[in-house]
């Protein structure tokens, strides 16, 4: 088990809850246990997020 | 009449110029406990190291809690009291352990906290803290195994909260010293104590050992860090009247579930968080308030992420509003409309 620091960037879809495309993006690295949205530009555009994830 | 529940949101690590130092959040939550029937806040708000300020009214509410709690996964139990257990890394000099023990007992005879143990861990846990490329602070455990194990321990033996006192590196950040940097350790800090929630289900609270006290005058946002060489008292106080998390399908009536939220009060810049986000999402969201004075490090304001949100300029002007929300008053502008 150890702990990681994620940055990730996802192009939300505003069609659906941001929550779970951010959870969705972060859940291949691992669980998330604290994360972020860290930089966002215009609606529709990319945004950033810093996470720590819990790996096996 | 309905009660007025509000969530103040201050993230750690993230420089927030009013909550980001030492317990300077704590006026804050003050003044918004003052017009809320219930307050929910976070650690980082409450503690101010050997200072904290009782506040019936207010939830201690880890931050990973905190994020269950917005997705409407787990509910908040309020309770009299908790029995408390202390983890202490093995990495504590002798000098951090005794100041430590004495802390507990101080808690225990000054202030009645129910203080009923403490565990070392196995080996050292391996603090480090690390700044991110956007200048937040985070950091990590390298053996999250062995912090696991010390706080399941204490819960065998009966503890339903749990302090967690680990050596961290040095804190010579100069900028955060001098009352404008991001916190080093706050980053890391969230990561201990998220751990241990997520595992055990249970409150906890992390307070930093350094291996020499503030030495030079301090700057005011961080002097109650120079008070003396533990953080143990406000989180023992906290934790000692924290609110169990409850799963969301054993929840009773008298339980709190986030979506009785009416107002969210977050640093304008700062609406990037999960459990923001998590509430904001909902079908009816509550409303979110913007402090503008409380600037971050970063730059993530509602309208960017096509969050509706109201605008205040100042906590005070925050409390203002949430005084007319729960007062029912509108103020009105211009002439009533006419509808044929």
């Amino acid at each position: 088990m150890c702990v990681h620091y994620i940055e990730a960037e996802i192009v939300p879809n505003t069609e659906q809850d941001l929550c779970t495309q951010v959870e969705q993006a972060l859940a291949v690295h691992g669980e998330p246990l604290r994360w972020a949205i860290v930089e966002a530009g215009s609606l529709g555009e990319p945004v950033r997020i810093e996470a720590a994830v819990l790996a096996s | 009449m309905k009660a007025l529940t509000v969530l103040l949101l201050i993230p750690t690590g993230v420089g927030a110029q009013i909550g980001g130092y030492a317990g300077d959040g704590i006026p804050v939550a003050r003044l918004l406990a003052g017009v809320a029937d219930c307050l929910v806040t976070h650690p980082n708000v409450l503690n101010g190291a050997l200072l904290s300020w009782p506040l019936t009214n207010t939830l201690y509410v880890e931050g990973y809690a905190l994020d269950r709690w917005c997705a409407l996964d787990w509910w908040l139990r309020p309770v009299h009291r908790n029995r408390v257990g202390v983890v202490f890394d093995a990495a504590l000099d002798t000098d951090q352990r005794i100041h430590h023990l004495n802390a507990i007992e101080a808690a225990r005879y000054t202030l009645g906290v129910d203080v009923f143990a403490h565990c070392t861990t196995e080996v050292s846990l391996g603090i480090e803290e690390s700044t991110s490329s956007t200048g937040t602070s985070w950091g990590t455990v390298r053996e999250p195994g062995a912090l696991l194990r010390a706080a399941e321990r204490l819960v065998a033996a009966g503890a339903e909260a749990i302090a967690i006192v680990t050596r961290c590196p040095e804190g010579e950040d100069e900028a955060y010293l001098a009352g404008c940097g991001v916190d080093p350790v706050g980053g890391v800090e969230a990561v201990i104590s998220h751990l241990v929630v997520r595992h055990l289900r249970i409150p906890a609270a992390h307070a930093p050992a350094f291996d020499a006290p503030v030495a030079a005058l301090a700057a005011p946002r961080v002097a109650a860090e120079s008070l003396g060489p533990t953080f143990l008292p406000c989180v023992l106080a906290g934790l000692s009247r924290a609110p169990r998390y409850v799963p969301s399908g054993e929840a009773r009536s008298s339980d709190l579930s986030a979506a009785a939220v009416d107002v969210i009060v977050s640093p304008a810049d700062c609406c990037g968080g999960a459990g923001l986000l998590h509430l904001m999402n909902r079908p009816e969201p509550p409303v979110l308030l913007a402090v503008a004075e409380n600037t971050t490090r970063l730059d993530v304001t509602p309208e960017r992420l096509g969050l509706k949100a109201q605008h205040v300029r100042s906590y005070l002007e925050a409390c203002g509003w949430l005084v007319a929300l729960k007062q029912g008053v509108h103020f009105a502008s211009g002439r009533v409309a006419e509808i044929r």
